[in-house]
Order: C-alpha cells, then sequence, then structure tokens
C-alpha cells in the first residue's frame, strides 16, 4: 500500500435544507485513502455515507472542511476526466446501445472514443455479445455491469461506487463481487465504496470504515489483510469470518446508540 | 447557498406574469397588431361595463359544460368499466372510441339541430368531447392494480364483483381524478362550439357576436371569462386529483398492456366498427323514417363521394395542408420554446404561470381571437391548428425535457458536461417519448380544429364545403366531407399512435 495522498476528506460539515430545518448529514468527516487503495465506508441507513461520496464527486458543495484529489479539487479532477462513477440506480441511458452508454464518457469529456477499449471493457464485464443491445433487454445484474464498465472506461484517477449492487438479489451480488474484485485487480483506481453489507466491504476493500449514525462521523477503521487477487473461498475462512463479526458488532453497537 | 427563499419562489412567476399584462397594454393600446387586440384597459372597462352580460352567459356556459360534462364523464367511466370486467372489450370498445373522437363535433351539430334535441346541443358537445379522453385514461387506471394484487384475489378466489370493487375501481381512482381534470377544459370546448350553433344565450353566442360586431373589448372579455371557468374548474378537479392519489396511493405501476389481437383479428376489428356504425346509421334511417334533411343514407353519401370526388379531394388536401401545417409549425415553435426556457431558469420561472394555465383553456376561444385578428381565410384555419398543437407540446415538452433517467443527471455532472450537452445527450433525447404522445393527442385534433375554424372562418377546406353542401340542401355531399373529415383524422391518429409505439419500445428502462 503507497502512503501518497490519493482522496481527503478534511474536517467535511455538510448539511441539507434551510438554515432553520438543517439536517447535518456529516460532521468532522475525516478520510483519507490512498493513492491506489479501495476503501469501503460502511453504515447504518441515512448516516451520511452517500452524501460524503457525493462531496467527493464534486456534486454537493460542502459547508465547511475541505476535500481534495491529489492536491487537487473535485471540480479541477472532473475537468481532467479523472473521475468514475457507478450508482446503485444504473443511470444509463435507455435510448442507446450497451456500447453508446459506455462511450459515453469520452463524448461527454469531448475526447476521441477509443473503441479498442470500449471492446477491451465490454470483454471484462462479459458483455461481448451484447455490446448492441439496450438496457431494457438486460437483467438488473447485467445492467450494473455496464454501470460498472462506463465507470471505469477513462481510466480514472479516482472510482466512486455508492451501492452499486445494492439494488440486486443476494445471488448477483454475490457474483458481481468475485467479479468486481477481478475486474478492479486489473483496474487499479483510487476507489471510495459505500455500501451497507459487511460482506461486500470486507471482501472487497484493503480498508473498513465504519461511520456513527446521522451526522456521519468516523467510529472505527479495520485493515483488512487479505491481499488482492481474492478469490470467492476466502469468505469461509474464519479471519474473514471474523472480521465481518466485529464489524457488524460495531454496527449494531451504533443502532443501540441511536435508540438509547 | 441556493436556498430558494418565498420572495425568490414567487419573484420571476409574478414578474412574468406583470410583463405579459404590460406587453398586452403596450401592443393593445398603440394598436400594433390593429384594433383586434385590445389593451388589457378596454377588455376590464368591457368586464366592468357589459358585466350582467358577461355574467349571465358565464353562468349557462358553464351550467352547461357542467351538466354535459358531468354526464360524459359517467357514461366514460361506465364504458371504461365495461372493458375491466370484459378484458376482450377493451380493444374494441378503445377504438370505437377514437373513432367517435374523430367525428367532428360541428359536423354533428346539423344533425342534432333538426331533431328534437336542438336545446341541448351545448350540453351534447360538452359530453362528446370529454367521453373520449375519460374512456382512454379511466380502462388505463383500471389496468394498474399491481400483478401480486390480482394474484392475492385470484387465490382467495375472489368474484369479478369483488376484485373491481374492492382492487380495480380503488387503483383506478388517481387516474379517474386525472381523466376528470382532462375532462374541464374539454367540457368548456364543447359547451362553447354547441352555443355557435344557435344558443340563446352563452359565452359562445357572446364571443361570435362581438367578433362580428367588432366589438373586441368585449370578444376578449367573453374569452377572458371562459378561461377564468375553466381555471376555477380545473383547480376543484386538481384537488380532487391529489385527494385520490394520497388516498389510493398513485403507484408507479403502469398499466397492464390491452390484451392483444391476433394479426387477423386485428385487421378484421379495423374493419368491422366502421362497418357496424355504418350499418347502424342505416338501421337508423329505416327503423326512425329519418328524412334526408335530418340524415341521408349512406349509400347516397357513398354515390356523393364517387360521381363528384374532385372537389371533395381538392377540399381534404386544403384541410390536410392547413391540420399537418399547423401540427408541425406548432410543434417547432413548442419544443423550441420549452428548449429555450429549459436552457434559460429564470425564463423558465418567469414563463411558469404560462405552462400552468395553458392546460386549462379551451383552445377554442382563440378562433373568432385569431379571425378578428387575420380575417376570414385560410391564414386563420392556419393559426388555429398552430396554436391548437402549440399549447399541448409546448406543456408536454417542458415536462419530457425534464423526465431524465434516475442519476444520469449526476453521470453527466461528474463527467462535466455542459448545458449543451446535457441538452442534446441528455435532455432532448428523454423527451422523445413525451413528444411523441404530445403529437399524437394533437394529430387527431388539429383535423378537428382546421374543420371548426373552416366552418366558422374558412373560406375552402372539409369544414366550408360542409357548410356550402348544407346551405343548398344537399344532405349527402354535406355528410360526404364528414366522412372524409373522419377518415383523415381517424388516419391521422393511427399513424401517430403507430409511430409512437414503434420508437418509444426503444426508450423503455
Amino acid at each position: 500500500m503507497t502512503s501518497a495522498p490519493g482522496l481527503v476528506f478534511d474536517s467535511v460539515e455538510k448539511s441539507y435544507g434551510s438554515s432553520r430545518t438543517a439536517v447535518k448529514a456529516l460532521t468532522r468527516f475525516s478520510l483519507t485513502v490512498a493513492e491506489g487503495e479501495f476503501v469501503a465506508v460502511l453504515g447504518p441507513s441515512g448516516c451520511g455515507k452517500s452524501t460524503a461520496l457525493r462531496v467527493a464527486a464534486g456534486l454537493e458543495p460542502l459547508d465547511s472542511g475541505a476535500v481534495s484529489v491529489a492536491g487537487e479539487s473535485p471540480a479541477r479532477l472532473i475537468r481532467e476526466g479523472g473521475l468514475g462513477v457507478a450508482f446503485q440506480d444504473n443511470a444509463l441511458l435507455p435510448w442507446l446501445t450497451v456500447a453508446a452508454n459506455i462511450e459515453l464518457p469520452y463524448r461527454l469529456t469531448g475526447r476521441p472514443v477509443d473503441r479498442g477499449r470500449v471492446a477491451e471493457l465490454i470483454a471484462l464485464v462479459g458483455l461481448s455479445d451484447f455490446a448492441a443491445s439496450r438496457p431494457s433487454q438486460l437483467s438488473g445484474g447485467m445492467r450494473q455491469r455496464v454501470s460498472i464498465a462506463r465507470s471505469l472506461v477513462l481510466s480514472p484517477r479516482v472510482l466512486l461506487l455508492d451501492e452499486p449492487f445494492g439494488a440486486l438479489d443476494a445471488v448477483t451480488r454475490h457474483r458481481l463481487n468475485t467479479e468486481l474484485a477481478r475486474i478492479l485487480d486489473a483496474e487499479r483506481s483510487t476507489t471510495l465504496l459505500v455500501t451497507h453489507s459487511v460482506e461486500e466491504a470486507v471482501f472487497l476493500a484493503d480498508r473498513v470504515v465504519v461511520m456513527t449514525g446521522r451526522p456521519g462521523r468516523v467510529k472505527l477503521e479495520t485493515s483488512i489483510p487479505f491481499g488482492r487477487g481474492r478469490t470467492k473461498e476466502i469468505q469461509t475462512s474464519g479471519a474473514f469470518l471474523a472480521i465481518v463479526a466485529e464489524l457488524t458488532a460495531a454496527l449494531d453497537a451504533d443502532d443501540a446508540d441511536v435508540a438509547a | 447557498m441556493r436556498t430558494q427563499t418565498l420572495g425568490g419562489r414567487w419573484l420571476l412567476p409574478a414578474l412574468g406574469v406583470t410583463v405579459l399584462l404590460v406587453l398586452w397594454q403596450v401592443v393593445g393600446a398603440g394598436q400594433l397588431l390593429g384594433r383586434s387586440i385590445p389593451p388589457l384597459t378596454e377588455v376590464i372597462g368591457a368586464l366592468g361595463s357589459r358585466g350582467d352580460v358577461i355574467w349571465r352567459a358565464t353562468l349557462a356556459t358553464g351550467q352547461r359544460a357542467l351538466l354535459g360534462g358531468l354526464a360524459g364523464f359517467a357514461l366514460g367511466v361506465l364504458l371504461a368499466s365495461v372493458t375491466a370486467w370484459l378484458p376482450r372489450s377493451t380493444a374494441p370498445v378503445l377504438r370505437s372510441a377514437v373513432l367517435i373522437n374523430a367525428i367532428p363535433v360541428v359536423a354533428v351539430g346539423p344533425v342534432l339541430m333538426s331533431l328534437s334535441t336542438r336545446p341541448f346541443i351545448p350540453e351534447i358537445f360538452a359530453g362528446l368531447s370529454v367521453l373520449f379522453s375519460t374512456v382512454l385514461a379511466v380502462s388505463d387506471g383500471l389496468r394498474t392494480a399491481s400483478p401480486s394484487s390480482e394474484a392475492l384475489f385470484s387465490v382467495y378466489g375472489a368474484r369479478r364483483s369483488t376484485r373491481f370493487r374492492l382492487l380495480l375501481f380503488p387503483s383506478a381512482l388517481p387516474m379517474v381524478a386525472d381523466a376528470l381534470r382532462l375532462a374541464v377544459p374539454a367540457a368548456l370546448l364543447g359547451a362553447i362550439l354547441g352555443e355557435w350553433f344557435g344558443a340563446d344565450r352563452g359565452l359562445g353566442v357572446v364571443m361570435v357576436s362581438a367578433m362580428r360586431n367588432v366589438q373586441y373589448g368585449l370578444l376578449w372579455a367573453a374569452a377572458l371569462a371562459a378561461i377564468v371557468v375553466s381555471v376555477v374548474f380545473y383547480a376543484i378537479a386538481t384537488a380532487l386529483e391529489r385527494a385520490a392519489s394520497a388516498r389510493f396511493a398513485r403507484g408507479t405501476q403502469a398499466p397492464s398492456p390491452v390484451a392483444a389481437l391476433r394479426r387477423g383479428e386485428n385487421a378484421l376489428l379495423g374493419l368491422a366498427i366502421p362497418v357496424a356504425l355504418v350499418l347502424l346509421w342505416q338501421i337508423w334511417v329505416w327503423v326512425g323514417h329519418v328524412p334526408q334533411i335530418v340524415a341521408p343514407q349512406p349509400a347516397g353519401v357513398g354515390r356523393a363521394l364517387v360521381t363528384d370526388f374532385v372537389p371533395y379531394l381538392e377540399a381534404a388536401a386544403l384541410t390536410t395542408v392547413s391540420a399537418l401545417g399547423g401540427l408541425v409549425s406548432g410543434a417547432i415553435v413548442g419544443i423550441g420554446l420549452a428548449v429555450l426556457v429549459s436552457v434559460v431558469p429564470w425564463l423558465y420561472s418567469m414563463l411558469s404561470p404560462l405552462a400552468l394555465i395553458i392546460p386549462t383553456v379551451p383552445i377554442v376561444v382563440f378562433i373568432p381571437i385569431i379571425g378578428g385578428l387575420l380575417g376570414y381565410g385560410m391564414q386563420t384555419v392556419f393559426a388555429s391548428c398552430v396554436l391548437m398543437a402549440f399549447f399541448p407540446i409546448y406543456v408536454l415538452a417542458l415536462s419530457g425535457l425534464r423526465s431524465r433517467p434516475p442519476g444520469a443527471d449526476d453521470v453527466f455532472a461528474v463527467h462535466g458536461a455542459g448545458r449543451w450537452q446535457r441538452l442534446i445527450r441528455l435532455s432532448l433525447p428523454s423527451s422523445v417519448p413525451t413528444l411523441l404522445l404530445a403529437v399524437r393527442i394533437s394529430a387527431a385534433n388539429c383535423f378537428l380544429i382546421a374543420i371548426s375554424a373552416e366552418w366558422l372562418m374558412g373560406q375552402g377546406g372539409l369544414g366550408r364545403l360542409f357548410s356550402e353542401r348544407r346551405v343548398v340542401l344537399d344532405n349527402d355531399g354535406s355528410w360526404a366531407a364528414v366522412i372524409v373529415a373522419v377518415a383523415l383524422s381517424v388516419a391521422a391518429y393511427v399513424i401517430a399512435a403507430a409511430a409512437e409505439r414503434r420508437v418509444s419500445a426503444r426508450w423503455q428502462s
């Protein structure tokens, strides 16, 4: 793991709504994702973990604090085409084919389309036979693969994944997690994953961060002792299950805090 | 911070209304477009000095629209309910509704005038205008129950009546309320058109006599009164719609598709419905001993068409040019303005009251106004069609441009897409299904408006031919013009619907 700063949140404060009815989403939120590192953020629903990701993507202005990517602002990164995102709702354009959806970032950033790269990614996510299909002809899992391929097509320096498999059934989710681990081994980016699945976080990430309930703050950080090149076998290992149990307990404790 | 304060939310729309009113005053006072656009103050003056006339007319028209509209609405709900009880009847009922909707009401007028129905023409027109959209919307609504609820009712062996009472009808209520809202301007449109056939009082009567007597202040005041009535009824219907949506949880469930017909059945039905209608017409003439002066026999009308087809062809061509030309021009202006407004946020806010008012306006009130502005002739017919197409297309284009796939805006933001890229790659493609819906709605209506305008103000076309033949008591000839108009209007609707189906399939997410 390198220690060069990739993505840095420095005591970010963010609230929604007008001053009187403001809801605080993030408070004193600090987190550093090193260059090339994969960090997963876990937390109860509504803890502000998606807000953190949207702030990093430059989609939300922040009240105070700072977010930087390799010392630059998210806006600067956006201008350089250095950002990739995938959301829970796959956000595919229904009138475009799979290939055209994956090409979209080239067109939006005004670059020439690299067809070789597009074909390579379509193959990587296993959709070579569906390049000319439209999203409505694909299953939910296949659409999510298209969305992942689109997020990777520009080889972004920073990849942001917001519950990318949240809308899928457990079996599909499991299979796509294994695939994502393989894909991200091939496509190294500084990655921030937001999820509510403990197994998903532990299986994919180098480091897992647990957040408190609203307003969100970092509560616990755990390094995952598995290297890259993970296969689904590790999910039944004792070490894996122990970490999952520890993190699940941390999340439960947070629920007790909220209830108290 | 981009917090919207109360002032910020109301300021621009209020400013927009003010600018429009001032512009109206300036154009009117300076007579920039001639005397036919009177200044606002003159219209207010007419409202004051002729207040009693307008008030009585408004009450009469409002009452007729309410009575006829509610009757047509009830009949529409009843017909749609039949499709829920007997799903196989859905396709024939909807097709018949399309065909009946294509009969121009101005052509029904003379028939009704020669029967005992004469005093109720405005009510009957109001009911007829409401019927079509009601059958369509309610029948769709009755098909929005979720499949799992349907399964639940089947598992418990619920009877048809129970299923209808406890599941289908409640889940249709939000769309029933929608239909009621659509019915408001339609009912007023029908009532006003009906009054043009010679009611003793009413806003339609006031408008036509004011136009002929060059009393433009009174004409505009009457049109304004019609719009106010429409807005009031529309507001009531909107409140009902809100209540129904909240109480009966308007779902995201799209209506299940109409039971598909086999290819042969489809063609057979397309033939059978018109044949059945012609047969009914023939039986009515025979059984009721209907004199030629009221209604001719189908064979006579057919003869008139065949032996003397050149004037019909010419008239049909002229009407088609007005209707389709108006549709295309109205679409260009409507889409253009919607695009402009969607990229200029302050303009959007300023014109937002316009988008709210437009769906409530009974469009026929503009025919005499345009007539006053442009005089008798094709230009008035064309302009009426442009306006007819512009209104729904502008409003639907606005909503279409904003109905983007969830999350797509974020994807565009993350890649630093600019305003124009968002417009061309996201908003415009997103709006295609809504635009096609708008075109389908306008396609048939453009012909109806063209014929109404030709009948009232034109110097050619099917509407004119119809009234010319009628004046010389050539009833075969006048009905032949109506038959051609119905055929054109149905063809426009069918072509637009087919295009919509074909393109929309691609847009499904």
